[in-house]
């Protein structure tokens, strides 16, 4: 069992025909009818390779719009791949956005009926699961109500309570958690930690990357219907996250560039001895800034680092002034300026390195240059910077394994 | 292996049965009478058509002298709706499961078999009501051509499936089909010789009656109940045959469509 894929995509696309106009639906028809791909469409998902091995959970990330959903779709079947090969071995449960699988007009228990015959039990045991599954949602007399009368927390309630029951080999979800409320999803959250630590696989389409971190080890990142990126969950989230801040940055942050043309300004920036942006550092190393900055007056700058998130988000910032930090002078017009961040506390992530030139005495600001930089590593913390922090040992009284692990104690 | 093929059979033969309760409950669910209307809704067009036929416009032909007019029409009848209606429900089928398309991976010929197959037992159970009235009033029927009245009205239950899969599919790719396929459908019920006899019709027409398979239903079941006259000859297999035909066309042409249905709901 162990080895083979669950879920095996070679070369899948898919393309969606166009269906506003009339003359469209026909022609495409009449394509159907004689067995030729339809004509006029519009690619949503191209060249898609994904295995999915049992115990491996994989998380999706990308995008509105990106092909997240119709991948899902895809994979469970309701779609069919206009190229490539969708492989699936094994029970299949899907709970995916609101209602998902679930007829509005039908009651909750025709609904339970109906949707574990999809995932693959048999009338004995579905009579059997019947109470089981009731309890769980734990929704009352709406049960014997349409599902379209239902709340959508109770739509999850009931979706979530079938895949327990059902405990399918492959759980394929989407961000429906985020429905119900606190402590449904306390028991939601707790019931996938143990399916994934009892051997359950888990396809996951999330935006929280805290999630998609605790449950996956591997992750895939889609962009405009290819795989930008895959691979180790962390090295994934981390690239879509930083393309995130750059995207903001782009829009919020302006670039403060020196008014003034033959002023002080900054001639060079490198870390770790490369001028190259997006360098790597592991984080806790230390980083070394070194630079030289340009003098038209013969007098000595000062010079301002800081270290912002790329989406322009500071995170520290310090001058040669505050610290009184002397430069080398290389020539009267050029001095060159070395600094040191000791065992960079920074979360893994992308940010950049920020240094200013300003006139000797500290005022006005002429000069930006900027260089970017990854941090690497691995760990779900939240936030961008470790503090200093320790765990005092509480173990006599009990404690709720509510919050993420810490990795530093 | 033997247990691949069974389980996804016995999967879908429960989703069958799923959906056919519900179509059973889901067509009278918050009338009174429930399913009573199967009944009172047929009876009440029978005795309009009764009444505005019998009454008004006086109309008489040999056919019908035996047992009266009423009777004559209610053989005709019932076959026609438990066939027109079958056929207008299944015309939705899919598009009233989008919520499902959209979702879950089924096979979506069961949307059709289920609304075709509850509408015509439904009717089918009226059309045993009826016949049983008719046989308490004392109505000189032939009883014994039952068997023969049973094996039409399954020829109706293939043509309407037949029917039901094309019209189902083309409602996806074409909303004109839910307004164009019920006016057939009436164009097709005075077409059909249920309201009057094929007798009076003008010659040139009754070579090619056979043609509409509904009147060959009508036709044969009313000879077989009223004279007692049943002979198989060659129409007979060659409308059986007909029938599988377009029951497997429409089967050909519905999974054809369906997996694109998701495309176009």
């Amino acid at each position: 069992m162990t080895g083979q894929a669950l879920i095996e995509l070679t070369g899948v696309g898919k393309n969606y025909p166009l269906t506003c106009l009339s003359s469209d639906r026909l022609a495409a028809l009449w394509d159907l009818l004689r067995g030729r791909p339809i004509r006029r469409t519009r690619n949503i998902l191209h060249d898609i390779d994904l295995r999915v091995l049992p115990g491996c959970s994989v998380g999706i990330i990308g995008e509105n719009g990106a092909g997240k959903s119709t991948l899902l779709k895809l994979i469970t079947g309701v779609l069919q791949a206009s190229h490539g090969i969708v492989k699936t071995r094994g029970r299949i449960g899907a709970l995916l956005e609101l209602g998902a699988g679930f007829h509005p007009d039908y009651t909750g228990r025709e609904n339970i009926s109906l949707n574990a015959t999809l995932v693959g039990l048999t009338p004995a045991e579905i009579l059997a699961k019947t109470p089981e599954i009731i309890a769980f949602a734990d929704i009352g007399d709406y049960i014997d109500e349409p599902i379209k009368h239902y709340s959508s927390g109770m739509v999850v309630r009931l979706g979530f309570a079938i895949i327990a029951a059902t405990a399918p080999d492959l759980l394929i979800t989407d961000e429906v958690l985020a429905v119900g409320d606190e402590s449904f999803k306390k028991k939601c959250v707790k019931w996938l930690e143990n399916y994934v630590a009892g051997g359950g696989t888990l396809l996951i389409v999330s935006h929280s990357m805290y999630h998609i971190q605790k449950l996956c080890q591997q992750a895939i990142w889609l962009k405009e219907g290819a795989i930008q990126k895959s691979g180790d969950v962390f090295e994934v989230t981390q690239a879509y996250l930083a393309f995130h801040e750059r995207k903001t940055a782009k829009v919020t942050v302006t670039e403060r560039a020196a008014a003034n043309g033959d002023r002080c300004r900054i001639d060079s920036l490198s870390i770790n001895g490369s001028a190259a942006a997006q360098s790597s550092s592991p984080m806790g190393t230390d980083l070394h800034l070194q630079g030289v900055v340009y003098s038209p007056d013969e007098r000595t700058p000062v010079v301002v680092i800081g270290i912002v998130r790329v989406d322009g988000t500071p995170v520290y910032g310090t001058s040669s002034e505050i610290d009184s930090a002397r430069l080398g002078e290389i020539d009267p017009h050029h001095y060159s300026f070395e600094m040191v961040l000791e065992q960079i506390p920074l979360l893994p992530g992308a940010y950049t390195v920020r240094s200013h030139a300003m006139d000797p005495e500290g005022v006005r600001l002429f000069d930006t240059l900027s260089l970017d930089f990854i941090v690497s590593g691995e760990s779900r913390e939240l936030g961008f910077c470790r503090l200093p922090h320790r765990w005092v040992d509480s173990s006599t009284a009990p404690a709720d394994a509510h919050l993420p692990d810490s990795t530093d104690s | 292996m033997n247990l691949a093929i069974t389980a996804p059979m016995r999967q879908n033969w429960s989703l069958f049965i799923i959906f056919l309760r519900r179509e059973f409950i889901g067509q009278y669910m918050g009338s009174i009478t429930s399913i009573g209307w199967a009944l009172i809704a047929p009876l009440a067009l029978l005795a309009i058509y009764g009444f505005v036929f019998e009454q008004i416009f006086k109309v008489r032909f040999p056919e019908a002298d035996e047992v009266g007019f009423l009777a004559y029409l209610a053989l005709g009848m019932w076959p026609w709706i438990a066939f027109s209606e079958a056929v207008n429900r299944t015309i939705k089928a899919v598009r009233d499961n989008a919520a499902l398309v959209h979702k879950t991976a089924l096979p979506h010929e069961i949307f059709v078999y289920s609304t075709v197959l509850a509408t015509f037992l439904t009717h089918l159970a009226g059309y045993a009501a009826v016949l049983l009235i008719l046989a308490l009033m004392g109505k000189p029927l032939v009883w014994f051509m039952l068997p023969v009245v049973m094996y039409y009205m399954l020829l109706v239950l293939l043509l309407a499936v037949g029917l039901g899969l094309i019209v189902a599919a083309l409602d996806v790719f074409l909303n004109d089909v839910e307004h164009g396929i019920p006016l057939f459908i009436t164009i097709w019920f005075f077409a059909t010789p249920i309201l009057y006899s094929p007798s009076l019709l003008p010659d040139w027409v009754i070579p090619y009656l056979d043609l509409n398979p509904m009147a060959y239903i009508v036709v044969n079941i009313r000879e077989a109940m009223l004279l007692g006259q049943w002979v198989p000859g060659w129409i007979d297999g060659a409308a059986l045959i007909a029938s599988v035909i377009l029951l497997l066309f429409g089967r050909w042409f519905f999974n054809r469509c369906s997996p694109r249905f998701e495309d176009f709901l």
